[in-house]
């Protein structure tokens, strides 16, 4: 696996490199590439100098040749929804453990579990219904880690029109991305309503259809639309999926099968560096937040969103199972909870898909890493 | 009307816009996070000034990187094809499946091969340039004097050298106003680009400031990237006029599609060459990229996700059912854009002055990145059907009625004198004169707006209306189904091809009808 890797990569070096000689701009062109990729582009001081070789970059030295290059690809643009892993790179908890890791942000066009499966990425953050999803495909994929442990998908209202639990619905319009008709057919069944009274309206990543009275609500994420509605001074009311039965792990940390196998220091460390960064993150979410809005200035982030985003997501990352096991922690019955409800959804997986084994042994001294 | 300067005329239509643009973002739609006062749009772009130049600069540096690329590869091939007439027929098809290619499904599929960073932007850009730099450079190829051409060969030396001394010179015009258009698709490639992970940028931003409801940020983008897209046409246009004052206006857009040749043998080749050509690059693009075959999909496994595979019913079902949305949403825009755009040409031609004062608010236009139109068309129609009809339409109007109405303007003096003296009305003017003159325009420009018509429409879909293969194709992503991905990309870009090649001949009977001697 490795060596193919490694020739794919200074293959397309070579190309890059030789395309940009062509021109005389190699040298620019990989600068691009280095620019995107290293990790956070810092104005505060933070030790990027060591951005780890990329694909499209020829490879570089690192300044501490004993640190493994790994790239971590984050499931969505940046922002303080990745806080803890940002600290942990600005703090070098990951170079602690012999890690030089570089965060890669997502977006809509990428998909972490592919850019895992194609060796851009030592481990990914993706959700528990992807990731069945391709190990049903075929895809190699070990869950390693949860981050959230309640799925942050959630109906939002106005709360001067409230949606309070799923049967509320009924004779509403409902605003949502048009992938999640699968999760509120499977929300509805679990709490018996009927789907047929529920008019759905197609929109995605946009508050503007509830502020405007087009829908009643909105399906999205508890740290998203709800807090810049918040924040704009709007009042509502969101009502978790998880609160009435919908178990999807969400923000899990994958890698695969191989990776487990022939790099499972490197995968460990990565948790390791994580975890310290989250348990920081846990103790100061408006210094998260601040060091997310110094880190990304290009992002133009409302520093007040960011705090209150931060704050939001302890809600569902953090519970009584982290605070008695440690975070990323995953138990059986949550794991037989994902399992019903992806089978609900359509996809069949078993317990294989998770792996607590590096948990277990970062943990084994207690619930606290330090 | 006719005394006042078209400038005049311009500024005052500008400031009445702005002036309506105002009073209906303060009164109807205030408080709606749709349409911002442009007061608010200045003071908004002042206070952030720095982060809006800072992405800016990342979009355009990354979008002039694709023009490089893309351009370079475009005028290479070109150059070939020029040199080696037999290859002429392989190229211009892949240069025109390369063109027909869904970008929101070949962006996830780039991103697995170029990994993080700022290679599938910049690929994405260099795709968007290559088909319509290829096909003017080609015209400038062809368009070199022949006794330039006949010295060449009196001097007893080869193509080689006919292409270097004579073509390559004589194809300056051309390629201009070729590149003229590539600026704003350069523009639009590396947008969407950023879409797959990027840090900097006005794409990325402009999903940020939807979620935040910071609606005056997308105003902002928007009449940015109408600035750099159309900044870069105009000042390609310029360079073309300083480099060659001699040279015709040209639009690209107008040229002409190629005549086939005749005979069935020749028929076959034309349909057979392409088709194995594209196969080859298919396998090669696999082979030399080295993708898992977790991603790589090749025309077997399409053919077998569609007929054999034991869920080829469903994925046929779901993948030709959401097609057929798609085309019929896209028909409607598509047919409503050349129809308005025709409409408005031959309003601008009766009435002077309205063309004057609306002409270079169109010509900008039409250089807007439809990624950046999308949110501001989704304020103002919602989401729905009507949505991706809006943005097919908006998509072929504005390149269909500049080309019209340039084509109206060159209506030869005879025929405009021989009316005259017959003291013609205006219809019989139209009917007569300037709708004719239009035709050849009119059919080369729906031809080039058959893939970008796709283009925003599945653009639409995934932005907006969340149906049709837009759809199809974004659920089997986020899914991990390559099979359905690869399914999708292989079927539209088939139709978009078909869809041209159709036009491309109803254009050339009706050209040899009505214009003989336009086709080339």
């Amino acid at each position: 696996m490795a060596p193919n890797h490694l020739s794919r990569r200074r293959f397309l070096g070579r190309t890059a490199a030789g395309a940009g000689l062509l021109l005389g701009g190699g040298r620019i062109l990989t600068a691009c590439g280095d620019d995107e990729t290293a990790a956070p582009a810092t104005t505060t001081a933070a030790p990027t100098t060591t951005a780890a070789p990329t694909t499209t970059a020829a490879p570089t030295t690192t300044a501490a040749p004993e640190l493994a290059a790994a790239n971590f690809q984050l499931s969505w643009f940046d922002s303080v929804q990745f806080g803890g892993s940002y600290i942990a790179h600005q703090r070098g908890y990951y170079e602690r453990f012999g890690l030089d890791v570089s965060l890669v942000p997502g977006g809509p066009g990428v998909s972490p579990d592919a850019a895992v499966a194609a060796d851009q990425a030592l481990v990914g953050i993706s959700a528990a219904n992807f990731t069945g999803q391709s190990v049903a495909d075929g895809a190699p994929f070990k869950i390693v880690g949860v981050a959230m442990q309640k799925n942050p998908f959630v109906i939002a209202s106005l709360s001067d029109n409230p949606i309070n639990e799923p049967k509320d619905l009924e004779g509403t319009k409902l605003g949502m991305a048009f992938n999640n008709q699968l999760d509120l057919e499977l929300l509805s069944e679990l709490n018996d309503v009927d789907i047929s009274k529920i008019e759905v309206i197609t929109s995605d990543y946009d508050p503007a259809p509830l502020v405007n009275g087009e829908v009643d609500s909105l399906l999205c994420w508890l740290t998203d639309l709800p807090v810049a509605m918040t924040v704009q001074g709007i009042d509502n009311t969101t009502m978790l999926f998880a609160d009435f039965g919908y178990a999807v792990h969400s923000q899990t940390l994958i890698c695969t099968e191989e990776s487990l196998a022939n790099r499972r220091d490197h995968v460990l460390g990565l948790l390791k560096g994580d975890i310290l960064g989250w348990q920081e993150y846990r103790t100061d979410t408006d210094a998260a937040a601040q060091l997310t809005v110094d880190l990304f200035p290009d992002a133009g982030f409302d520093l007040e969103a960011q705090k209150l985003q931060a704050s939001e997501q302890l809600k569902i990352m953090f519970s009584a199972d982290t605070d008695e096991h440690g975070f990323l922690w995953f138990t059986d019955e949550s794991v037989q909870d994902n399992i019903r409800t992806l089978a609900a959804l359509g996809v069949d997986v078993t317990a294989d898909l998770w792996d607590r084994s590096l948990l277990e042994e970062i943990y084994a001294d207690g619930p606290v890493l330090s | 009307m006719d005394r006042v300067p078209p400038r005049v005329l311009s500024a005052a239509v500008g400031i009445a816009v702005l002036a309506l643009w105002e009073l209906l973002a303060r009164t109807v739609y205030a408080g709606s996070y749709r349409l911002s006062p442009p007061t608010l749009v200045v003071v908004d772009f002042f206070e952030y000034r720095d982060l809006y130049l800072r992405n800016l600069w990342h979009s355009t540096k990354t979008a002039a990187w694709g023009f490089l690329w893309g351009n370079l590869a475009a005028i290479a091939l070109a150059g070939v094809a020029s040199i080696l007439p037999v290859l002429r027929r392989s190229i211009g098809a892949i240069a025109l499946t390369v063109f027909c290619l869904p970008f929101i499904a070949v962006a996830p599929i780039l991103r697995l091969i170029t990994g993080p960073g700022n290679g599938t932007p910049i690929t994405l850009s260099a795709l968007a340039v290559f088909f319509t730099t290829y096909v003017a450079a080609l015209l400038g190829f062809d368009t070199a004097p022949g006794s330039a051409l006949d010295v060449v060969r009196s001097f007893g030396r080869g193509r080689l050298a006919a292409f270097r001394r004579v073509r390559l010179r004589a194809s300056v015009p051309a390629m201009i106003a070729g590149l003229q258009i590539a600026a704003p698709a350069a523009f639009l490639g590396a947008v969407v680009g950023e879409f797959t992970g990027a840090r900097s940028g006005l794409g990325i931003l402009t999903v940020r400031a939807l979620g935040a409801l910071h609606t005056e940020r997308i105003w902002v983008i928007a009449l940015l990237s109408t600035i750099v897209a159309t900044g870069g046409y105009m000042v390609i246009g310029a360079l073309g006029r300083w480099l060659c004052p001699w040279a015709p206006a040209l639009d690209v857009g107008a040229v002409p599609a190629a005549r086939q040749e005749p005979g069935l043998l020749n028929r076959m080749a034309a349909l057979l060459a392409p088709i194995i050509v594209v196969f080859v690059f298919w396998y090669a693009f696999l082979w030399v990229f080295q993708i898992k075959p977790f991603f790589a999909k090749t025309p077997f496994d399409v053919w077998a996700e569609l007929f054999t595979n034991a869920d080829a019913a469903e994925t046929r079902s779901s993948v030709f059912g959401a097609l057929g949305t798609t085309l019929w949403t896209t028909s409607l825009g598509y047919v409503a854009g050349l129809i308005g755009a025709v409409v408005t040409a031959v309003v601008f031609v009766l009435i002077p002055w309205l063309e004057r004062a609306l002409m270079p608010i169109a010509v900008a236009l039409r250089s807007i990145p439809i990624i950046v139109t999308t949110p501001v068309i989704i304020l103002f129609v919602g989401r729905g059907l009507l949505t991706t009809t809006a943005i097919v339409a908006v998509m072929s109007f504005f390149p269909t009625l500049v080309n019209c109405y340039a084509a109206m303007n060159r209506t030869p003096v005879g025929i405009l004198d021989v009316l005259k003296s017959y003291d013609a009305g205006s219809a019989a003017h139209v009917r007569n004169a300037y709708l004719p003159t239009a035709v050849p325009a009119l059919l080369a420009s729906a031809r080039i707006a058959v893939p970008t018509s796709l283009l925003g429409a599945t653009v639409a879909e995934w932005l907006a209306t969340g149906d049709g293969i837009g759809a199809v194709m974004v659920i089997a992503f986020t899914r991990n189904d390559y099979n359905v991905l690869w399914v999708s990309v292989a079927v539209l870009t088939l139709v978009a091809v078909i869809g041209y090649w159709l036009v491309a001949a109803f254009e050339l009977r009706t050209l040899e009808r009505v214009a003989p001697g336009a086709s080339r």
